[in-house]
């Protein structure tokens, strides 16, 4: 999947030298910094960077919740805050790094709380949410409260949230950071698994390179704040077992792990 | 408590049924003793009454209170003005909170309006309510009206602020949550803010019932022919100190009592 040589691929995201700064009393602080990158259709992309370099705003900026400042953002070639507001339905999802399942509403009640939303809720996707919840084994727990739930499954729930709308392209803003490792590593490739068989196009914001390695076509490395592209990497791992030890077991693995640290000691302090 | 020993799993223990023992006797004595203090209370009281230590005209007794109320309750004087304190006092409730839901959404729909206001509210939180009792009953006349508003005057402010408050302190990712699903500003504060915020509703409740009923006994010392604060001050203006300490007596019970009721409310 070499897409960033082969033109001829529309991109769903499209960057354009954008720029963005906060401003305060105290000063000006600018986030991201003339970046560009473009995301293609299917592809699961991973952003990779120095600790506080601007990953939330770039996903804010993505999923329509800041307007861009200068430079182009577009989505499928139109302006995409524009784009975004103007959708009925939402076509962006993102999956913050907290499950934030509501604690007085039963799981059913919070996984359809998107079709909810957009008065969306018609047997036909009320069925497929039902379909989703029994694929990824959260059926049974359906009538219960979030707070009888394991960290991993309200994780998987809030996925099923977020997919419930039928989102073409998924913003993962550090989904499994909350999580312990075991379980991170169970969830962070039960994840992979469903963006993939559901087909959708992810963008993943992580601190965790081996995550980074493990679930990724490709991965950017953005340069300390302001954030811009600092290198871009395609992933192939060569392995016969899809499991989260076995990405791990890869021969390849260290091989682009150790050139990710590289990148990224360049630019001194990862988080 | 209660619930725990109903859902232990048998048989138990012997460890876990000396510690339900030790639990179960040491419940039974504080009970009794506060049973001991209040009977004592009392005794000494009425005994002092009887040897003449205190007189009876400035301190009442025990005895002479109860027959008050037992002459009372004949012919339902003392329940019309329990009646007309409590209903003050609910109704005024009633309006401090829906008003002041009310207004801290608003609050918090007019960010910009809540920064304008912000010095109004904290003014007239820190001024002593009971100071605006006597203004009410010049612009509003003597009667019910006037002393449920000032029952509300007590407790309005300070519930904006509170729930307000409350309000603003759902997580900044809760509400986004709703925008990323497509929801609107109006979804953020029907499906996160006020959901949310039903701990803050009741606990600002639970204080509201009891200043609102201390607005209104305010209220009826000022302006009113019936209810309890009016029986307060008609038994100290006529020194029958029988009459005012039986009326705060049933105060003390009616302050537990609607306490209880949000208490009651607040677990289902």
């Amino acid at each position: 999947m070499d897409y960033f040589t082969c033109p001829e691929k529309k991109p769903v995201l499209s960057l354009e030298n954008v720029s963005y700064s906060y401003h305060t009393l105290s000063g000006e602080t600018k986030a991201l910094d003339h970046l560009s990158f473009q995301i293609y259709p299917g592809e699961f992309v991973a952003i990779v960077g120095p600790s506080g370099c601007g990953k939330s705003t770039l996903l804010n900026l993505l999923a329509g919740l800041l307007k861009n400042q200068s430079g182009e953002l577009l989505f499928h070639h139109e302006d995409l805050y524009k784009t975004v507001h103007q959708a009925k339905i939402p076509r962006i999802g993102y999956m913050l790094q907290h499950d934030h399942l509501f604690g007085w509403r039963t799981i059913w009640e919070n996984v359809t709380l998107g079709l909810e939303l957009n008065d969306m809720m018609t047997p036909a996707n009320l069925e497929n949410v039902s379909a989703l919840l029994e694929k990824y084994g959260l059926d049974e727990f359906r009538n219960k409260k979030p707070s009888q739930l394991s960290g991993g499954m309200r994780q998987r729930a809030a996925l099923i949230r977020t997919l419930s709308l039928n989102p073409e392209v998924l913003l993962l803003d550090e989904p499994f950071s909350a999580l312990d490792y075991q379980t991170r590593l169970l969830v962070s490739s039960d994840i992979g698994k469903i963006i993939r068989e559901n087909k959708i196009t992810a963008l993943l914001v992580t601190h965790n390179l081996s995550e980074a390695i493990s679930l990724a076509d490709r991965i950017l490395v953005l340069t300390r704040r302001p954030a811009s592209l600092k290198s871009q990497m395609e992933i192939s791992l060569t392995i016969t077992d899809a499991s989260p030890l076995g990405y791990r077991s890869a021969p390849e693995f260290s091989e682009y792990f150790n050139e990710l640290w590289e990148d990224l000691w360049d630019e001194k302090g990862i988080g | 408590m209660k619930k725990e020993l109903v859902n232990q799993e048998f048989p138990l223990s012997l460890g876990q049924k000396n510690y339900l023992k030790t639990y179960k006797i040491h419940r039974l004595m504080v009970m009794l003793s506060r049973l001991v203090i209040l009977v004592a209370f009392l005794a000494l009281w009425e005994g002092s009454v009887a040897m003449g230590w205190i007189d009876s005209f400035f301190f009442s007794s025990p005895s002479r209170i109860l027959s008050l109320f037992l002459n009372m309750t004949e012919d339902f004087v003392i329940w019309k003005h329990i009646g007309i304190t409590l209903w003050e006092t609910m109704l005024s409730f009633l309006l401090v909170i829906f008003v002041s839901i009310f207004l801290a959404i608003g609050l918090i729909l007019f960010p910009k309006a809540a920064e304008v206001l912000e010095p109004v509210l904290v003014v007239l939180n820190a001024l002593p309510k009971s100071a605006l009792a006597p203004l009410i009953i010049v612009w509003l006349g003597t009667g019910m009206k006037t002393i449920i508003i000032a029952g509300m005057s007590v407790a309005l402010f300070g519930s904006i602020i509170n729930m307000y408050t409350g309000f603003s302190q759902v997580e900044e990712e809760k509400i986004k949550l709703i925008y990323t699903l497509g929801g609107t500003k109006k979804d953020t504060l029907t499906k996160v803010i006020l959901p949310y915020s039903v701990p803050v509703i009741i606990s600002n409740m639970k204080v509201n019932i009891g200043l609102c009923l201390v607005g209104v006994i305010i209220g009826e010392f000022l302006a009113a022919k019936e209810g309890l604060g009016y029986l307060i001050i008609y038994g100290s203006q006529v020194f029958q100190l029988d009459l005012l300490i039986l009326s705060i007596i049933i105060l003390c019970i009616i302050a537990i009592a609607l306490y209880q009721l949000i208490h009651l409310l607040e677990k289902n």
